[in-house]
């Protein structure tokens, strides 16, 4: 049995892997199905035996989204060769009762691809594929609501069988400048001109090729690398690099491993720094999601923090983006800027809403030693925010955009519905990723590992995976052992999966902490959280979506044996905003408690 | 050549076999030598043989004697011609030797401190050849390395001296090292009590000190013969003949064969060793008699066991020979005996009058304590010797792990420290706050210091001191006395009459009267007198409470006084104070280490002072804690922390993962170092900084 993961979202009905698309096992679902939901997680298994698909699906409406398939439906879909013939499903509503669907399905097209025309030709041939019902019961309304299964979704899901990351991330180094609060690995380059340009694409270009070389080294040396699912260019300024030189790279990519027909290619891109001709490049490209770092909606502010940009460069590329329906587009917002009050941030919030992005980051400032804020300022005292002033900030933010119909899906990320950053989530699931170029990290054989952060050293770095693995026949154990210290030991695996689940509105899932960890750290846990769960900084939630009151779990947790209740609880999460805010706190009390190997 | 060869051999045997055919042979060479002179003439044609001796064979009437390996190497001489340093030395290789009650002498030094005690010490064992001009180190004696550091003996220490005085007799001098400062004055009386006479040394430019006098009234209570000595002459402000008058007019001693010297010069050494052969009176010979030692001092040794320092005060003793300490009634086997000269160095019999240390293989120090009599099993003395007087604690304090794990070796190291330390009294004690630990009871201040300091240095641990507390006595209203030391333990008010404390009486010379009298009259003292002396020199005598002294009023009166100034208490009796237990809250929960007994006038600065400084040093944390002072149930000083707003890490993305984690690992680490008052965590520091506090303002 094979599977993927389908995401309905209201705007593309929807996603499945381009690798299924080729094999003309696509499922497109109509999203008619499920009125009420308009996006979902849709687990597919595909039997080639019986040529036929079940699937599942999780509520969005749940808490616990999207982790969980807690309420799945099935549903059988009959495939014909290269051609998708027939869709019929039974399912249950979270307490409802038992539907059955006999609907043909509807295919839309969406721009996904706009530049692979023989995908987009494939689409809508199949939008016009004469869809006919057919109805098979094989399994029943709670069929595939076995833990195994559920816990078994996400796992699958990204290790795609064999392990390997399904998830990229390039760094595009270049800025023109770097702004005052950042630290991160860059090289500025100035702003473009005549007298500058030829250097300025002689280093790009030579980056950009050891970056190819680098990925190229690296997957050739995998048995077989999986088509990737997300891949992000971040930065520096991605969108400073000519969309030539991005070319060689997505083509770097495609060759060695190769996408997934949904695959999420993001982008971050700042204003003032692509024109209306370079972004339609860029989406001809693949890039399907963008990320404008527009940081503050306040000229001062901007100039305050460095930014290479003003803000009539904001809007020039607002209008750019909107120009080309980009419909999955971004914006970054900075808190707690120097000077800053709660009146300025309102403002900032209410004008990011009005120009309605499917998803807003808002990250607050913080003060990095070796970075001209870290000289200028220092946290908590004037002309920065005090911890009272900063925590508002957050709090408003969070009560706006929730307002406003974002979804307050990670401590500071915001989404429209079925617009999280699906590359991020990898991140906060904890799940392997690859990492390319100047300074990336990559996650993946239970190693992380930082290159280096100064482009001669990242290029004797590349130049070295070159040896090493032309060198040796059997490189590549030898090779991924180069690329990281140690394997993660169980600790650092246990507080990985507490720091980063936690960061996500749906939480903490005890099912599958118990399934890798055992049952004992699951109590542990869960005793833990206690005192946060009777603050009301956590919440525990049973499987039945409740919220399970503090004095039920703590009654549970008192009595002697595995009780029920404690059995019960499936998810623990952090509430918003108390618990988004106290987080640091919660999670290092944690970890404080967790018991010593 | 034939009986050079016979020593070689004898020598290179001796320290490894075991003595008894062998000893015949060293009897036989040694025979021809009398005394002195001649037996070391005859070690000086050995040095030219190159072969190095590891121990020194010399004739006694019963036995052969060692002396371990290392403590006395011969020097490296190649003219065979006296030199004075060369004379001594050979001098002192014979200290083993055993010589009649008669010309034993046994002596202490006593002196203010810094009057030159040590440097007079080791001017002597210089002079006597006990060490070589190559061993010696400044203040020999003072073996540990806090003494050293801080210019001040500890633990005494003894060391055997041989000398031929101008009567051409070799005398046997030990030298009984005593504590100088006065919380140590216990171990200065045990020191006291193991000697016949004393070296009263006085700074001839500083004249009589306030330690001076109460150094000497404990030797004149020991009936010791007290030899006036006037140090540091060499110096530009010296004027021995003032001085010489001063001890005359103040202590009442006959001052006209007070000897003029200079340790640090070496005058007048020689006149000091006479006088101590002339004047200090022989040990009774009682050899004869059943054996009776007097245990003053003990220590533990990881290999050796207890090793104990004893004085026989009648009888002798052998190695093997079977003994009982009279008040524990333990038996052991003597494995070892010796004399300290300053090293150990073995011998096979100790008679009366003679100072020494022996080794049984014995566990426990309970089983040999500081002050029993050691006796033998075969021929058992009627009455052990009167021994000490307990020492009583003065000051107290709970001393904890600030690693939890650390309390069984805190219990170790105390157990340790007590078996030289007799005054160090502890119990367990545990406290919400601080987990499991120690209240313990000192002789005073410095006393409290160092046992900490050494606790730290000398077995690594890292520990939390609470303010120090005295010993109050409560009257209830049952009519009993209880004597309370923990402010935790103080009756409840209902039950209390009155609460009495110790007052202390202090003494300071003119120059410091001023420095003096401004601090006592901080801290509740009352004038007592001024006296004057001379017409140069007056003091001034304060009372004032115990517990105002215990904080930081030694550190204030020397920084006030630059250093300078210098003081001498005694305890003077209890008296009724108004007196009231302060309790610190947090978080509604009581702070034991913080609770304290003040004066009633104070508890409302001291409450004040203590909730601000932990306002200040506790973190924000999810919850509002309130922090109050109370007294019983009244809150007299409040402060709180308003709760943690905001602890999020803004951005996290895949390049930040390990970093983070790292932060928040960091921020657990923190956590754990933090001691928890309910739902409070505390850092460390904060406590620390707390009781420090309360050090000064209590």
């Amino acid at each position: 049995m094979k599977r993927c993961v389908v995401e309905l979202t209201s705007y593309s009905t929807y996603h499945v892997s381009r690798t299924y698309c080729k094999q003309n096992r696509c499922v497109p679902l109509s999203q008619k199905m499920y009125p009420d939901m308009r996006t979902c997680f849709i687990e597919i298994s595909y039997q080639v035996r019986t040529n036929t698909v079940s699937l599942k699906y999780a509520d969005k409406r749940h808490p616990c989204w999207p982790f969980q398939t807690g309420c799945p439906t099935s549903g059988f879909l009959n495939l014909q060769k290269r051609r998708i013939v027939a869709f019929s499903c039974s399912c249950q509503r979270p307490g409802g009762e038992a539907e059955k669907h006999k609907q043909p399905l509807r295919l839309r097209t969406d721009d996904v691809f706009p530049g692979n025309n023989e995908l987009h030709a494939q689409r809508l041939e199949r939008s016009n594929a004469n869809v006919h019902n057919s109805f098979v019961s094989a399994i029943g309304p709670n069929g595939g609501r076995d833990e195994q299964t559920v816990a078994g979704l996400h796992n699958d899901d990204v290790h795609a069988g064999n392990g390997l990351p399904t998830s990229a991330y390039v760094h595009l180094p270049f800025c023109k400048r770097r702004c005052f609060y950042c630290d991160f690995a860059i090289v500025a380059i100035g702003q473009r001109n005549d007298a500058n340009s030829t250097n300025i694409d002689s280093t790009m270009g030579s980056y950009v090729t050891t970056l190819c070389k680098e990925i190229t080294s690296t997957l050739s040396q995998l048995p077989q690398a999986s088509p990737l699912k997300t891949l992000f260019f971040g930065g520096g300024t991605p969108s400073l690099l000519p969309p030539q030189y991005l070319s060689r790279i997505v083509d770097t990519l495609d060759q060695h491993c190769g996408f997934q027909c949904d695959a999420e290619i993001s982008m971050e891109m700042d204003p003032g720094t692509f024109d209306k001709q370079t972004l339609k490049q860029f989406l001809g490209l693949g890039v399907n999601r963008v990320s404008l770092g527009v940081q503050s909606f306040n000229e001062d502010f901007l100039k305050a923090c460095g930014r290479s940009h003003g803000l009539q460069d904001v809007y020039e590329a607002l209008d750019i983006i909107t120009g080309l329906n980009v419909s999955n587009w971004s914006l970054d917002l900075i808190s707690s800027l120097p000077h800053q009050t709660l009146e300025h941030w309102e403002e900032c919030l209410r004008e990011a809403i009005g120009l309605s992005p499917a998803h807003v980051s808002v990250y607050d400032l913080q003060i990095e030693e070796g970075t001209k804020f870290g000289v200028w300022y220092k946290p908590g005292h004037h002309p920065l925010p005090d911890e009272d002033k900063s925590a508002s900030f957050y709090r408003l933010a969070s009560s706006l955009l929730r307002e406003a119909g974002y979804e307050h899906y990670e401590i500071s990320n915001y989404a429209k519905p079925g617009f999280q950053c699906r590359h991020n989530m990898v991140y906060w699931k904890n799940q392997p990723y690859y990492g390319f170029g100047l300074g990336a990290t990559s996650y993946f054989n239970g190693k992380r590992f930082s290159r280096p952060r100064k482009l001669k050293g990242y290029a004797d770095f590349v130049e070295l995976c070159i040896n090493q693995s032309s060198d040796n026949f059997s490189a590549n154990e030898e090779y991924l052992s180069f690329y990281s210290n140690t394997v993660e030991s169980v600790e650092d695996r246990v507080c990985d999966t507490i720091m980063l689940s936690l960061r996500l509105a749906s939480g903490l899932n005890l099912n599958e902490l118990s399934k890798n960890f055992g049952h004992e750290l699951r109590v542990h846990i869960c005793k833990s959280f206690l005192p946060f769960i009777n603050s009301g900084h956590a919440v525990a939630v049973d499987s039945k979506f409740k919220t399970v009151p503090p004095d039920t779990f703590s009654t549970a947790l008192s009595e002697q044996s595995a009780s029920k209740v404690l059995k019960d609880v499936i998810f623990i999460r952090l509430t918003d905003p108390d618990g988004f805010l106290l987080s640091n706190e919660i999670i290092s009390s944690l970890f404080t408690d967790l018991p010593i190997k | 050549m034939d009986i050079l060869a016979r020593i070689q051999a004898a020598s290179i045997t001796a320290p490894c076999l075991a003595p008894q055919h062998h000893h015949k042979h060293l009897q036989q060479l040694c025979f021809p030598m009398s005394t002195g002179h001649h037996f070391s003439c005859f070690y000086m044609h050995q040095n030219h043989f190159p072969v190095a001796m590891p121990g020194h064979p010399c004739r006694i009437p019963s036995g052969s004697i060692r002396c371990q390996s290392g403590a006395v190497e011969a020097p490296e001489m190649q003219d065979v011609k006296f030199s004075k340093s060369m004379l001594s030395f050979d001098m002192g290789k014979d200290r083993l030797s055993k010589v009649p009650a008669s010309q034993i002498r046994n002596f202490s030094i006593i002196a203010h401190i810094d009057h030159g005690k040590s440097t007079l010490a080791d001017k002597l064992l210089q002079v006597t050849g006990t060490v070589s001009d190559r061993e010696m180190k400044e203040q020999f004696l003072d073996n540990m390395d806090l003494e050293r550091e801080r210019g001040i003996t500890i633990k005494l220490q003894a060391a055997r001296m041989r000398y031929v005085a101008k009567d051409g007799e070799p005398y046997c001098l030990n030298l009984i090292d005593t504590p100088g400062h006065v919380d140590f004055s216990y171990e200065v009386s045990r020191s006291l009590a193991a000697c016949e006479g004393a070296l009263l040394v006085v700074d001839a430019s500083q004249g009589v000190e306030a330690q001076t006098l109460a150094n000497v009234y404990l030797a004149l209570e020991n009936n010791l013969e007290i030899i006036p000595v006037l140090n540091k002459i060499d110096l530009p402000g010296a004027d021995p003949e003032r001085v010489r008058n001063e001890i005359e007019e103040i202590v009442g001693l006959d001052c006209s064969e007070a000897i003029f010297c200079s340790a640090k010069e070496g005058i007048g050494i020689q006149e000091i060793l006479e006088s101590i052969v002339a004047k200090v009176p022989p040990p009774k010979d009682t050899s004869m008699n059943p054996l009776r030692a007097l245990i003053f001092d003990s220590y533990y040794d990881p290999y050796r066991g207890v090793i104990v320092y004893f004085r026989v005060v009648d009888g002798s003793i052998k190695i093997h020979d079977k003994i009982q300490f009279m008040a524990s009634g333990k038996e052991y086997e003597v494995d070892e005996l010796g004399v300290l000269s300053p090293g150990q160095m073995q011998v096979n019999e100790l008679f009366a009058g003679e100072v020494g240390y022996l080794a049984a293989s014995i566990r426990s120090v309970a089983d040999a304590r500081v002050g029993d009599t050691i006796t033998s099993s075969a021929n058992k003395a009627g009455m052990a010797l009167s021994g000490y007087q307990e020492a009583v604690p003065m000051v107290f304090c709970g001393l904890f792990p600030v690693d939890a794990d650390q309390f069984g070796e805190l219990r170790e190291a105390l157990e340790k420290l007590q078996l030289n330390d007799a005054a160090l009294k502890y119990e367990p004690e545990s406290s919400s706050a601080m987990g499991f630990g120690f209240r313990c009871g000192f002789l005073g201040l410095l006393h409290m210091e160092i046992v900490q300091e050494r606790l730290e240095r000398e077995y690594g641990l890292n520990l939390i001191t609470t303010a120090p507390s005295v010993v109050y006595r409560v009257q209830c209203a049952d009519n009993t006395v209880v004597e309370c030391s923990n402010p935790c333990e103080l009756p409840e008010p209902g039950k209390r009459v009155w609460i009495e404390e110790p007052f202390i009486e202090m003494i300071t010379p003119k120059e410091y009267i001023g420095t003096l009298m401004e601090l006592a009259q901080e801290r509740r003292g009352e004038f007592k007198e001024m006296k004057y002396i001379t017409e140069s020199r007056a003091s001034v005598i304060y009372i004032l409470p115990l517990a105002e002294m215990v904080g930081d009023f030694f550190d204030q009166l020397k920084s006030r006084s630059k250093g300078y100034a210098s003081m001498e208490y005694s305890l003077s009796g209890y008296r009724k104070s108004d007196l009231v237990r302060l309790d610190i809250l947090i978080n509604g929960e009581p702070m034991d280490p913080l609770a304290a007994i003040v004066h009633k006038d104070k508890a409302f600065a001291v409450g004040r002072a203590l909730t601000q400084k932990l306002k200040e040093l506790i973190p924000r944390q999810m919850f509002k804690i309130p922090i109050q002072a109370a007294i019983g149930t009244r809150v007299i000083a409040s402060e709180s922390i308003s709760a943690m707003r905001k602890d999020v890490l803004a951005k996290c993305y895949g390049g930040d993962i390990s970093r983070k984690k790292k932060l928040l690992k960091k921020q657990a680490e923190g956590k754990k170092r933090m001691k928890s008052v309910g739902r409070v965590e505390v850092p460390q520091d904060a406590f620390m900084a707390v009781l420090r506090l309360e050090k000064e303002v209590v």
